[in-house]
């Protein structure tokens, strides 16, 4: 059995004063996950990652050492290392603390990475809007620099490793690893055919990984600690820790680092438990793109494995919960509007999907539905997931049809009374004051 | 209003700083928005100038992405986050007064100026309801507290954000910033970028999904680092006749 509730594996710096600088930061082990792997052959810094069972943290849940054994060697072509720093699916807030608190650690793990592929150039390619964690990497590399873990030379061992902070400029669709590499190149952000995958044919046509910040800041801990010290946390197809972005209408809502296998209830719980007068309703895994679990299921335990059984995602970590007095059909009406204002225009399903049902949800929230309308939106989910270009139209799907499989009733009574019966819509003047968890920053 | 010459300059460098000139391009934008306040057509045709593309290709960038503004509003952008955490805590009623206040256009171009907009999940839902002013995050805020974030803007005095400790810089100033152009890096990324280009099978600007060339006219002129494009900016050479070029 292993161990589950609150961890402090990865995330026990972030609280540290000044640990964004430097010095600071090598006082709390900065940069001896770079000493470690200097010390390994570049395979057997992948096969640490491979054994620890790391599982990236983007969204996907892809095994990361098995991903970086994809990447194309020996062809001549540098090897790119692309950092995913585009977080942007709604409830996640995760990667941009990690870089606001403690950069040197996704600065660390860029350079154990480059190690590990012999790779002499990483991105880090950061949403835009995230200025202040743009300010802190920024700051944070030039010192990487200064003090020589950056460089034609990096340690003092004789290999290069330089990083690029590139900015986006305000696309979700970028997150998505194809679309953030033609973004990188100077294009619009839209996902590519595939294959060739990008551990062949990635950035600038040469073999290259991408990978989110949780994963590549996981990687050096791994190489200092070891496989078994990764799997004390969680269970063999989950191992680790994670960083859970808990929010909606919970007391303390904030990042917590929780073993993976805790249960959800056990995260409520841990972030303070649902607000007064408020009974949990619906709670979504991983964000919007994961289906929907309604109240009931709150015993489930958070894995991969436990939470795919119960027909909904792991995704990013994102375990937002709403509470009987939201209303279902205004949140998923929102998160369609959501997809339909970030569909790419690529391929059609998605993009002339993503307006029709938005169409559809007007007209229910707004009291011209029809039940007909209900089948109408089942219809236009099948005919959008597993038809589109990338995970972007299936992910809006997901909180569609699992609203109408387990709240089909709320959709129904909209019709019936013509209106929304908790007037979602309607202007509210007793806005309630809220307390932030963990948001402050310095 | 045309295009400074420092502006020039710090484009020329950032197109140095990738193995691929085209790959500059979002920064380039970022850049010519610090300029000029906004994205102008102007603009668009210097960013494809510097990175031998065309110029519909440049917009076609520019015209995607949301944080570049194609008209000019002002110093100050401010955003409130209306996705579900974010509206049920007030977001969405932040988002009614702003419009209210700024009207219809969603400009107001009294003072400072200032320009509101409704925007997807801003990343920090443990805050909400979140707004932002220029990017500088405020959360959780009550509908008072961003009506007044809005009229202090409007004076042209930012409130500092209690949760990054910094004071909102103008929206040229933040363009700037995020272009990367001040990033102290520079040199190690030349030095990195001109020898990804120099290796035998180098960086090579081909769309991902055919593995053919790009056909249109622009292709990467230079190689690396916009070198022939340089100096034709120098000459006075309009972006057509770089882009004719070809590679």
């Amino acid at each position: 059995m292993t161990t589950t509730g609150l961890a402090s594996a990865m995330s026990y710096r972030c609280d540290i004063d000044g640990v964004a600088g430097i010095d600071v930061y090598e006082e709390h082990d900065g940069y001896a996950g770079v000493r470690a792997a200097l010390q390994m052959e570049p395979t057997e810094i992948i096969d640490l990652v491979k054994e620890a069972g790391l599982r990236g943290r983007g969204g996907a849940g892809f095994p990361t050492g098995l991903k970086w054994s994809f990447v194309a060697q020996d062809t001549g072509k540098p090897v790119y290392i692309v950092c995913n720093a585009d977080e942007g699916e709604p409830g996640t807030f995760k990667d941009r603390f990690l870089m606001e608190r403690d950069p040197h650690q996704l600065v660390e793990g860029m350079i154990v990475a480059g190690l590990a592929l012999g790779s002499e150039h990483g991105y880090i390619y950061l949403r835009g809007e995230f200025v202040h964690a743009g300010r802190r990497l920024s700051a944070a590399i030039a010192q990487a620099y200064d003090k020589g873990y950056l460089g034609a030379d990096v340690m003092g061992s004789g290999r290069r490793y330089d990083l690029t902070l590139h900015r986006g400029a305000g696309a979700y669709i970028c997150g998505e690893e194809t679309a953030l590499l033609d973004s990188l190149e100077g294009r619009r952000g839209q996902p590519r055919l595939r294959p060739p995958f990008p551990a062949a044919h990635g950035l600038f046509g040469c073999p290259t990984t991408v990978n989110n910040v949780e994963s590549i800041a996981a990687v050096p801990f791994i190489v200092r600690h070891g496989a078994d010290w990764w799997r004390q946390w969680g269970t063999e197809k989950s191992p680790g820790p994670k960083l859970m972005c808990i929010s909606g209408e919970v007391n303390k809502p904030g990042n917590y680092e929780v073993a993976l296998g805790t249960t959800v209830a056990d995260m409520i719980e841990i972030a303070g438990g649902m607000r007064d007068g408020h009974e949990l309703k619906f709670w979504f895994p991983g964000g919007s793109s994961t289906p929907m679990l309604p109240a009931d299921q709150v015993q489930l335990d958070y894995t991969f494995e436990a939470i795919a059984e119960a027909g909904s995602l792991l995704g990013t970590g994102a375990l937002m919960l709403f509470s009987d007095q939201t209303c279902v059909v205004d949140t998923v009406w929102r998160f369609t509007r959501f997809y339909e204002h970030e569909s790419c225009g690529k391929c059609t399903p998605c993009r002339e999907g993503s307006f029709w049902l938005s169409q559809i949800y007007q007209r229910i929230e707004t009291g011209s539905g029809q039940l007909a309308d209900l089948e109408l939106l089942e219809e236009l989910c099948a005919n959008i997931f597993g038809r589109v270009f990338c995970a972007l139209g299936d992910g809006m799907t997901s909180p569609i049809v699992s609203s109408l499989k387990y709240f089909r009733d709320d959709y129904i009574e909209h019709i019936r009374q013509g209106r929304c019966p908790l007037g979602a819509n309607e202007p509210r003047r007793d806005l309630p004051v809220r307390t932030p968890g963990m948001a402050v920053l310095s | 209003m045309p295009i400074s010459d420092a502006t020039r300059t710090d484009a020329e460098r950032l197109v140095q700083r990738y193995p691929v000139a085209r790959a500059a391009l979002l920064p380039l934008l970022h850049l010519v928005q610090a300029d000029e306040g906004y994205v102008s057509d102007e603009g668009v045709a210097f960013c494809a100038q510097m990175v031998g593309i065309t110029h519909a290709e440049a917009a076609a960038v520019a015209t995607f992405y949301t944080m570049y503004k194609r008209e000019p509003f002002g110093d100050w952008l401010l955003s409130v986050c209306t996705n579900p955490t974010c509206k049920i805590a007030g977001g969405g009623a932040i988002w009614d007064d702003w419009r209210e206040a700024c009207g219809p256009g969603r400009i107001d171009r009294d003072g400072a100026g200032v320009m509101v907009e409704e925007v997807e999940c801003l990343g920090i839902c443990d805050a909400a309801p979140v707004v932002q002013v220029n990017y500088e995050m405020y959360g959780p805020v009550t509908r008072d507290e961003a009506a007044d974030l809005l009229s202090k803007a409007k004076a042209g005095e930012p409130v500092a954000s209690p949760l990054s400790g910094h004071t909102p810089a103008t929206f040229r100033e933040i363009s700037r910033e995020l272009s990367g152009i001040d990033d102290a890096m520079h040199d190690h990324l030349v030095e990195a970028a001109q020898r990804q280009a120099a290796a035998a099978a180098g960086p090579t600007y081909r769309t991902g999904e055919t593995d053919l060339p790009v056909t249109h006219p622009g292709g990467d002129p230079a190689g690396h680092g916009g070198r022939r494009v340089r100096e034709e900016v120098h000459h006075g050479r309009q972006g057509r006749s770089t882009a004719a070029k070809g590679a």
